[in-house]
């Protein structure tokens, strides 16, 4: 993959989480899914992802969730990238991230949208 | 930068710009090796509730305020990065022979953006560990 085609998926992607996470919490607290008075009074990792699970907000939540997995598979190549000294250790790192990414987003897919 | 120079590199010749990009990198493969593994968590115990008892924990517990420290940090910080990136934040350097800038550091755009990031990072994440502290365990 080209540099600038991994930088413009990094970039796009950054900024479906920025602008996609608030307005996803935002959504649900307009609509009265999710109260003020509970998502001040309840701890973060229960409302992201559970209480959107329990909402049925999981589809909505998935677009973002995969979005992240996309979004923190190639920050690490580029990481990787930085570190591993050889082309072909690059080329692998490379084929592994993507076996890495493809994997856990169907994952993140599945639990999100059918395991209550 | 260059590559297979090691993460050494990482810490050399920090200035403001560098340290809040070593911070981003270090947020960012925590966030990693945080979020990647919790699929696999709720596939392997079943459903979200019981895959929710380990961050109960204080071990989760503890794992959870690193979370929200590095979200915040990262998320605000790649904002900044991103704007650079596109150029929207741009400066011109000072050539002063005794005190020259580099460009970023006279844009006020990203000075200001720069003090967000550690506001933002320092409310949110003193609230969130209040929450993962004291806040309810189950939803309503």
């Amino acid at each position: 993959m080209r540099a600038s085609v991994e930088r413009l998926i990094l970039i796009v992607g950054a900024f479906i989480m920025i602008v996609g996470m608030p307005a996803v919490i935002l959504a649900a607290v307009a609509l009265g899914k999710i109260t003020i008075e509970d998502m001040l009074s309840t701890n973060p990792l229960v409302i992201i992802p559970y209480a959107f699970v329990k909402i049925g907000w999981g589809l909505l939540w998935a677009i973002v969730a995969v979005d992240w997995v996309i979004h923190g598979s190639h920050g690490m190549r580029r990481i990787l990238g930085e570190l591993i000294k050889s082309e072909g250790g690059r080329k692998v790192a490379s084929y592994l991230i993507d076996a890495i990414m493809v994997i856990t987003t169907v994952v993140m897919f599945y639990v999100l949208v059918f395991v209550p | 930068m260059r590559s297979g120079r090691g993460v050494g590199e990482w810490f050399r010749w920090l200035n403001i710009e560098r340290l809040y990009f070593l911070i981003h990198r270090l947020t960012a493969i925590y966030l990693v090796l945080y979020i990647f593994p919790r699929p696999y968590l709720v596939l392997l115990h079943g459903s979200w509730e019981e895959a929710l008892k380990l961050d109960m924990t204080p071990l989760g517990r503890v794992l959870a305020a690193l979370f929200i420290f590095a979200i915040l940090f990262h998320g605000i910080n790649g904002l900044r990065i991103v704007l650079i990136e596109l150029g929207v934040v741009r400066g011109w350097p000072l050539r002063d022979p005794v005190k020259p800038k580099p460009a970023l550091r006279v844009s006020k755009t990203n000075m200001a953006l720069m003090a967000l990031t550690i506001l933002v990072t320092v409310v949110g994440t003193a609230l969130g560990i209040y929450l993962v502290i004291y806040g309810a365990e189950t939803w309503p």
